[in-house]
């Protein structure tokens, strides 16, 4: 059965990491439109003093080509960037939080009622999955018996709060059973 | 934690790939955008040149000029975004890379005698923290279930 995707809602998991990222994102672009510029600059002397007549003119029109170009560039860069950047940077924010928040149930509780999930496409999958095992050792190693859902096919769904919520009722309901 | 160079310079390769394949995507896009705009308002001021003659001078040497400062952009910008890339991923393959390990090696001993620790400007210090304690929760839970059996017996009698 396919699984329905469920969208983020909240758009800066991690501010700190996401705006920095985004932040270097915009500066990225910024850097690659002003190299542009500068070179272009640099060309359009050139080819004012190359010119027979009429290089003034060129020389005259050359700023505000230049500015009008460079104010487009980023009127339309920066909102594109602070986009791109928020939706590259919840594939490592989002599972980051919701191990931390796995984590801080574990500190919270002193149980480990349910195994973490992160989405498909996220990164740090292999992080997730060694996660699980170490607090699976960590149990056998402290002598509690693991409590954890055996989910060889987590890794393959993707999750919400709402199928994590579903996944910590489970060991309860196969006590009751 | 000490401020040590990082030997490795790709500590997760595929996510730092991934990180540096984004920055070289908006700067090209950044300079390819420029460009076009560039070209088309240049060739706009061609065109208002009236000596039809240095007129297609301007136009004629326009697409030459264009490609070549693109060339010249490429050229400086792709080490640049590739020393950033690698740079600015450190701050999240670093600690990503690390947190691993010492989940691993947990995993193989359950030994949790030294905590996770990170770089003091890596990003990920809260998670390594939240690891931290939720193991030694696990361990100090383990330990009270441990010890109440034979405290339990005691406090019946009295």
């Amino acid at each position: 059965m396919q699984q329905k995707k469920h969208l983020r809602t909240r758009k800066l998991i991690d501010k700190s990491l996401q705006l920095r990222l985004v932040g270097a994102f915009v500066a990225v672009g910024c850097v690659a439109t002003l190299f542009q510029v500068v070179l272009l600059n640099q060309s359009m002397l050139s080819l004012s003093q190359s010119m027979p007549s009429n290089g003034d003119l060129l020389l005259a029109e050359t700023p505000g080509v230049l500015a009008r170009s460079v104010l487009i560039t980023l009127g339309v860069l920066i909102p594109a960037m602070t986009l791109v950047g928020i939706l590259v940077t919840h594939r490592i924010a989002g599972p980051a939080y919701r191990m931390r928040m796995y984590c801080n149930e574990i500190a919270a509780s002193g149980e480990v009622t349910y195994k973490c999930r992160i989405r498909q496409h996220d990164e740090l999958q292999s992080m997730c999955e060694v996660l699980n095992e170490a607090v699976s050792a960590v149990q056998r190693a402290a002598g509690t018996p693991s409590q954890t859902p055996s989910n060889p096919s987590a890794k393959d769904v993707e999750t919400a709060p709402s199928l994590v919520a579903d996944q910590r009722s489970q060991p309860a309901d196969a006590e009751a059973k | 934690m000490s401020h040590t160079p990082r030997k490795k310079k790709l500590n997760k390769p595929k996510l730092q790939l991934k990180m540096i394949g984004v920055f070289l995507a908006i700067s090209s896009f950044a300079a390819f955008g420029q460009a076009l705009l560039l070209s088309q308002s240049l060739m706009e001021v061609g065109l208002r040149i009236e000596d039809t003659q240095v007129a297609r001078t301007v136009q004629d040497a326009m697409p030459g000029l264009l490609m070549r400062n693109l060339l010249w952009t490429a050229l400086f910008l792709l080490p640049f975004m590739l020393v950033v890339g690698v740079h600015v991923t450190h701050r999240i393959a670093g600690p990503a890379y690390r947190i691993e390990n010492y989940l691993r090696k947990v995993s193989e001993d359950g030994d949790i005698s030294e905590p996770c620790r990170v770089r003091d400007q890596d990003e990920l210090q809260n998670l390594a923290g939240s690891i931290n304690q939720a193991f030694t929760r696990l361990r100090n839970r383990a330990q009270e279930e441990a010890s109440a059996p034979a405290t339990e017996p005691k406090q019946a009698q009295a």
